[in-house]
């Protein structure tokens, strides 16, 4: 008899979402202060219609990569419980996208997929973006007792 | 009302009988390796190039006359990059030189280089590397690569931003998405719009552009036109102004691939807008200004060859502005690298696969 924990796919979910809504923003920042250089600056006005943008179409991109990599977190956090610290899985959720990227990139016909990647800075940012998903998943986890 | 229907029916199925039967396709040469460029020697043959590095010659029946792999220097083979254009000089009957466009360099650091050699009887000799466009950059991405001569027998060469590099299509100090104006043998025109301006690199004639794959010269009305791939949106038809800058990554209509947005603005102050556009992506890869006697009706009509769309895109021009478009050839479902006009008023086409195909367009009658 296999027992199905629905709160767990309910959370990575949630986890996902929050990972894919701060990645459309920092790409858009990424993109944005690329184009601010540019020009002297960007209106306000334009600032919030792209990043409406991104969050309605670049979400589309970002979300299934964002389920895979939290999902890969999430099955090793599962049978590695020495991974269960609020850094470790947050570590983990970066170095699993870091290596995505790198598979990403191998695969795609472009050089860099996502523009935001193309620098130290805009990579470590979407890293981050990808620990944040997993420390609020864990973190529920643990709200829940699910793990210690 | 049976005869007003066929006669309705004969109304519209006149035309479409005629367009299909106006032209009339033969396959000159086939299992060719990702034609890329096609030129036309004064005897009636061609010169074909293939990405992977190999030069043919043809007779004017497609036969082949030799494939050659030319010692271009440096000359790096993977994704996009390999092999592009070639044009003859303005020289060619004296002298028999031609240019070649190639991408060199390593994966690591590579950039688009323009070499000239002496056309033989059995290939080409005098091989010399005469630009390299800077600074060398990673990945093998957006060369650009198709040269075209202006009417003072100066070249233009187009470049692309080697894509991971977009923003250095603003840059005025490098030759990153830009198109770049050149002696024959390399050195840069005194008159080139930025030759003295410090922090200019010389050879800049316009900039802005994101990957420049089609360029010709229209002496009649003495008009630049060129064509530029958008990332998804945003293809552009553009008339080269000396100087201008026309915006990419600033202004465009495209998107990322991945559906991010590139600029909040598609049109922006002192960069010029394209005269014709195409969203979704054509992906645009060649094209000629067709000043041919064989199809009358298509005399100074601009054909752009389109990847993505698997077509020619037949843009009928009237002072400067695209007044009618046609879509043709999608029948044969396959990317089409270039178009080129023949002296003898045919349309050739490249198709773009490792089975490509060199295409002869002759009217049906």
């Amino acid at each position: 008899m296999i027992s199905v924990h629905w709160f767990l796919l309910w959370y990575l979910l949630l986890a996902v979402l929050l990972t894919t809504v701060l990645a459309c923003i920092t790409q858009s920042g990424f993109n944005l202060a690329a184009i601010a250089a540019l020009t002297g600056g960007v209106a306000a006005g334009d600032i919030a219609a792209t990043v409406w943008f991104d969050l309605t179409h670049f979400s589309l991109t970002y979300a299934p990569i964002a389920l895979v990599n939290l999902l890969v977190a999430a099955v090793l956090l599962h049978y590695l419980p020495l991974l269960r610290q609020f850094w470790l899985a947050a570590v983990l959720g970066a170095v699993v996208l870091y290596l995505m990227l790198l598979i990403i990139n191998t695969i795609a016909p472009m050089p860099t997929l996502i523009a935001a990647t193309r620098s130290n800075g805009g990579i470590i940012s979407m890293l981050l973006c990808s620990s944040a998903g997993m420390l609020g998943y864990i973190w529920l986890l643990k709200r829940r007792k699910y793990y210690a | 009302m049976p005869r007003f229907a066929i006669l309705l029916a004969l109304l519209f199925a006149v035309p479409a009988v005629n367009a299909a039967a106006s032209y009339q396709l033969k396959v000159l040469a086939d299992n060719l390796s990702y034609p890329w460029a096609l030129e036309f020697l004064p005897d009636g043959d061609m010169l074909l190039t293939e990405r992977g590095g190999i030069l043919k010659r043809l007779a004017a029946d497609g036969s082949e006359r030799f494939s050659i792999q030319p010692a271009l220097p440096d000359l790096l083979q993977a994704a996009q990059a390999g092999l592009q254009d070639v044009i003859l000089t303005p020289g060619f009957t004296d002298n028999n030189q031609i240019l070649l466009s190639y991408a060199c360099g390593t994966l690591k650091a590579n950039n688009t280089c323009l070499a000239s050699a002496e056309l033989t009887a059995s290939g080409l000799g005098n091989i010399k590397r005469i630009f390299q466009a800077q600074p060398l950059k990673s990945g093998a991405a957006h060369f650009g690569g198709r040269i075209a001569f202006l009417p003072d027998n100066s070249l233009v060469l187009t470049l692309g931003d080697g894509f991971d590099y977009r923003e250095q299509a603003q840059n005025p100090a490098n030759h990153l998405g830009k198109i770049v104006r050149l002696n024959v043998d390399g050195s840069v025109p005194p008159d080139n719009p930025f030759a003295d301006r410090p922090g200019y690199a010389a050879e800049i004639y316009s900039l802005g552009h994101r990957n420049v794959q089609g360029i010709f010269y229209d002496a009649a009305t003495q008009t630049l036109y060129s064509h530029e791939h958008g990332p998804r949106g945003g293809d552009e038809l553009n008339i080269i102004n000396d100087g201008a800058n026309y915006g990419w990554p600033v202004a465009t209509k495209g998107i990322d691939y991945t559906g991010a947005r590139v600029s909040p603005y598609i049109h922006f102050t002192g960069m010029q807008a394209p005269v014709w556009g195409w969203t979704p992506s054509i992906a645009p890869a060649g094209m000629t200004l067709y000043r041919g006697e064989l199809f009358p009706q298509w005399q100074g009509n601009i054909f752009v060859a389109a990847l993505a769309a698997k077509s020619v895109y037949r843009l009928d021009i009237e002072n400067h502005q695209v007044v009618h478009e046609q879509v043709l050839f999608s029948e044969l479902k396959q990317r089409i690298r270039d178009v080129r006009s023949g002296p003898d008023g045919a349309l050739y086409l490249l198709t773009d696969s490792d089975k490509g195909q060199l295409i002869k367009v002759t009217p049906a009658n």
